[in-house]
């Protein structure tokens, strides 16, 4: 019976014929004595059958036929405005802070917005030192004088430099500590490049000395 | 190098057809598979397109650690996780009930039988309902897996998942939905 339960994990993959020969040979060894497996692995089997009556609806042909210049009119029309966002979005950071520091009307909120405050202020701080995106200050000039790669590079780093900051907001203003751990992964899951890995593992691992984890 | 990874080279190396032929090559996929999980047509193509921009933005920088196509289903996942918060902040409801897959009718010139029609909508209305009963991690597996063809250890690769789990979550969905489709199977239907 035990054999029975660490073996049976196999069906569902079997009978769709997606398993490595190694494991389907030990599926087919074991069905071929226990009849109790034998009939479960019919019955998924007639399920997979009916599963694959489902009909798969089509895909409209409007979507399909506008897809590629949709995607590229929305990138152009992200790259340009962005690359010079950086400095204000820090700006509206802090000004955030004290708006939510004033309208806060608990002491004890107040006490721990100093505290997150400061937290924050030296967790940016240490940002000011990270390999943070060059932006040149007149945005149009430097578009025009950049190959499309940096321009490109440039944009993405900057993108992710604003994910960052935004972990960091969830993390100390909202208090959210498992999504802004979640914010550090997707940008470590979607930029498997090595420079995004080792900042989110920095910040990550600041994190975790905050909380004691 | 795989195929894509060529192609990616070659985007890399400025040729920005490169790029159209990646989105060529998996835009339907990843639009079947966004519908899925959203429910309709019009949501879905603008979260494909979203991912998209992502790709072509996080490409010049990509490093393999699995394949493109693993990649590709990270980030669309990742869209329809931000899809239904969005959702749910909106309505004040949970995120239990996300991922509603309604299936859009098929094309009526390739049905011209009314009545089989019919009893193939029903089937696919059952079907999803069968599959909304599935937990979320079951539901993914199962979806990545029996629509979208990715394999145990590709499954693994986009859901940050050991093998095994996902063996476990594949096997579970499977128990559930057979439970669940018993009666139709009783009635002679297979
Ligand atoms: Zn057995």
């Amino acid at each position: 019976m035990r054999e029975c339960n660490k073996i049976s994990i196999l069906y569902g993959f079997y009978v769709y014929g997606d398993l490595k020969t190694e494991e389907k040979n030990i599926v087919e060894e074991h069905i071929s004595r226990c009849e109790n497996c034998a009939l479960e692995v019919d019955s998924l089997r007639g399920t997979l059958q009916l599963l694959q009556l489902e009909p798969e609806p089509s895909i409209p042909q409007r979507f399909m036929d506008n897809f590629e210049t949709n995607v590229y009119r929305r990138i152009a029309a992200e790259m340009i405005p962005n690359a010079a966002a950086i400095q204000p979005t820090r700006r509206r950071i802090f000004a955030d802070f004290w708006e939510r520091f004033l309208i806060r009307p608990s002491f004890l909120l107040r006490a721990a917005s100093i505290v997150v405050t400061l937290g924050v202020g030296i967790l940016i701080g240490t940002l000011e030192f990270s390999p943070t995106p060059k932006i040149a200050e007149n945005p149009q000039a430097n578009i025009i004088s950049t190959s499309s790669v940096e321009r490109l590079e440039q944009h993405f780093q900057a993108e992710s430099y604003r994910q960052l900051e935004n972990a960091l907001l969830t993390r100390y203003v909202a208090g959210d500590e498992l999504r802004a751990m979640e914010i550090l992964n997707r940008l470590r899951d979607e930029n498997p490049d090595q420079q995004m890995t080792s900042m989110v593992a920095r910040e990550q691992s600041e994190l975790r000395l905050k909380n004691g984890i | 190098m795989t195929e894509d990874e060529i192609i990616i080279a070659q985007f890399r190396e400025g040729d920005q057809d490169a790029f159209s032929n990646l989105m060529k090559k998996y835009k339907s996929l990843i639009f079947s598979y966004v519908r899925r999980k959203v429910g309709n047509d019009d949501d879905a193509d603008d979260i494909t397109q979203e991912v998209f921009v992502k790709v072509y933005k996080a490409l010049p920088n990509w490093q393999p650690r699995a394949s493109f196509q693993t990649w590709l289903y990270t980030i669309a996942r990742n869209r329809c996780i931000d899809y239904h918060r969005a959702k749910a902040r909106r309505q004040f409801h949970s995120l239990d009930d996300d991922e509603e897959y309604m299936p859009v009718p098929p094309a009526t010139d390739i049905y011209s039988d009314p009545e089989k029609m019919a009893e193939e909508n029903e089937l696919g209305r059952i079907i999803s309902e069968a599959i909304k009963q599935l937990s979320p991690k079951q539901k993914e597996v199962f979806i990545l897996h029996h629509y979208q063809g990715l394999q145990i250890k590709e499954i693994a690769a986009a859901l940050g998942m050991a093998d095994g789990s996902v063996k476990v979550h594949h096997h579970r969905a499977m128990k559930k939905l057979k439970n669940i489709l018993a009666p139709l199977r009783e009635k002679g239907q297979i």
